[in-house]
């Protein structure tokens, strides 16, 4: 598909709307279009603008980001119009922009502490639940469209041209959260489908290695949590995502939520241990340091 | 509009280089889309290389009037689903923009997008009712012996997808060149018993040269028959109720 290349300071105008926008900034590119980063002229607010020649998929995207509006994790889009570039016709939609960066570029940088995973991953389920209450899959779950907002310190999906609606076939995956390429059940949208993805997201976060359905099996992951030292009962709630024994998201928020309790709880212990430790630490510390003084006097 | 017994013919031509035996692919392409059958294709790329060599399949599409992806070995099955996807819709978007012509002498283009929207949430529902036929023609050619493998699986893969279409989704698989100097073989024909898919996999043999002309035209051959005896047998339904 042909991708439009703007470069920066170029003026969009909607075709039907008549709204003006600058380019900022090419922000990412897939399959069907590109994404800018662009300023509108008359509020001189940033928004994220979805441009592409498929207005089918576009339309589709914008109708349920619309219907989605309630959803505080998926971002949200104003508008939808065309623009002529170059002499050729354009379709964009207008979205939230969200200054941040996605999960897949943040752990190749910095490691999260396992708390923080599990807090994202209780955040997803929580968002897809709300989505699945509407009757449409997500499907298309991954590291790169899960964004962590700096400014408003939240998490937002973006990219959503895969949400189908429950019962159909599912035609946007991308083979590494895909179960149909892991052959763990097949490509229709139902809740666990979802669920499934949101394992290996949350295996990706966990370990932070390559993984190919190509060249691995589901054994592989639970072996690699196993080397990570994963805590039994977590690896335990990951395999049964990922073989499909349970199938109910509700099941997996419960589950975390207490796993991410008890982390929490852990922590803190250990944060007070770390202080009790340091207290005494200086207490001996002190002692000796009187014990010395008293022996420097006496010896005088 | 569009009626349910409306049929999507394609044509997925795989391969991982040019036609050097036969006449020339993109005449023969062109042909098959004057036919009514749209003509994709799919160039597999190794895995570092950076160029987009294969000049041959943007012309084979163009005129088949379908798409064309480059793809590294391992997307393959992805790609194969895509391309297929992307043809029903614009299939259909082409039928309507040619019926709307007709009647309010305008195309989707120049509808205002908020009813056009109304429009393509009909053609997007449609597109998964609609029946498709599609032949594959893989590429069997020497180089591809280390492929074959994946190649396979992709076309395994194709069909688990096809099942989940809530309309018909009817497959046939062309190997070329075929065996003992044939320029093609019909490695799975359309309704055949589907325990045999997987067996019939292992016949594609890479070994020799690219005469894909030759493949596309027995493609065509292939749908228009199949296409032919449904017809008849129907005509023989509808006599023998009568």
């Amino acid at each position: 598909m042909e991708i439009p290349q703007l470069s920066h300071g170029i003026i969009i105008e909607g075709k039907w709307k008549k709204n003006r926008y600058k380019i900022k900034k090419k922000i990412g590119e897939g399959g069907i279009g590109a994404v800018y980063l662009v300023k509108d002229l008359n509020t001189e607010t940033d928004y994220a603008m979805k441009i592409s020649k498929d207005s089918l998929s576009l339309n589709r995207e914008y109708q349920l980001l619309k219907n989605f509006y309630k959803i505080d994790i998926i971002v949200s889009v104003y508008e939808l119009d065309d623009c002529v570039v170059n002499g050729e016709n354009f379709y964009y939609i207008l979205l939230e922009y969200v200054n941040g960066i996605d999960l897949k570029r943040y752990i190749g940088r910095n490691k999260l502490d396992k708390n923080m995973v599990l807090g994202i991953i209780l955040i997803i389920l929580k968002g897809l639940q709300a989505l699945h209450e509407e009757e449409y899959i997500m499907a298309d779950l991954k590291l790169e469209n899960i964004m962590l907002d700096r400014q408003h310190r939240k998490i937002k999906m973006i990219d959503l041209g895969g949400i189908t609606p429950k019962g159909r076939g599912i035609k946007e995956f991308t083979p590494l959260y895909d179960r149909g390429s892991w052959r763990c059940g097949n490509r229709i949208a139902e809740e666990s489908y979802d669920v499934f993805a949101a394992m290996i997201v949350l295996s990706k976060l966990l370990v932070n290695e390559e993984i190919n359905p190509r060249r691995q099996r589901i054994k592989d992951i639970v072996y690699m949590l196993k080397r990570e030292e994963v805590e039994e009962q977590l690896i335990d709630c990951v395999h049964k995502g990922l073989t499909g024994q349970e199938t109910s998201l509700q099941y997996f928020i419960s589950r975390f939520k207490r796993l991410y309790t008890l982390e929490r709880i852990n922590n803190k212990q250990k944060r007070i241990l770390l202080r009790n430790r340091k207290i005494d630490i200086v207490f001996v510390g002190s002692i000796f340091l009187f014990l010395g003084m008293v022996t420097l006097i006496i010896a005088r | 509009m569009v009626n349910k017994e409306a049929v999507v013919k394609q044509i997925v031509l795989v391969t991982d280089g040019q036609s050097n035996i036969g006449n020339n692919p993109i005449d023969v392409s062109k042909e098959a889309y004057e036919r009514g059958i749209v003509v994709n294709t799919i160039g597999i790329m190794n895995q570092n290389q950076q160029e987009k060599p294969l000049d041959e399949i943007v012309g084979i599409a163009r005129s088949g009037g379908g798409t064309y992806e480059y793809t590294y070995l391992d997307d393959l099955y992805k790609t194969m689903q895509s391309v297929t996807y992307k043809t029903v819709n614009s299939t259909i978007q082409d039928a309507v923009n040619k019926q709307l012509k007709e009647i309010i002498g305008q195309d989707l283009d120049s509808m205002e997008p908020e009813s056009r929207s109304k429009i393509l949430n009909y053609i997007d529902d449609f597109s998964d009712e609609i029946k498709l036929q599609t032949c594959i023609l893989m590429d069997c050619s020497g180089s591809m012996a280390n492929k074959i493998h994946v190649a396979r699986h992709s076309i395994l893969d194709l069909m688990t997808s096809l099942k989940s279409r809530r309309g018909k989704a009817e497959v046939a698989i062309i190997a070329y060149p075929g065996e003992r100097g044939e320029a093609t073989k019909v490695i799975y024909r359309f309704e055949e018993d589907e325990k045999k898919l997987e067996e019939n996999l292992y016949a594609m043999k890479p070994k020799g040269g690219t005469p894909t002309a030759e493949a596309i035209q027995h493609a065509i051959k292939l749908i228009e028959d199949y296409n032919e005896m449904h017809i008849n047998q129907e005509l023989i339904e509808v006599d023998a109720m009568g």
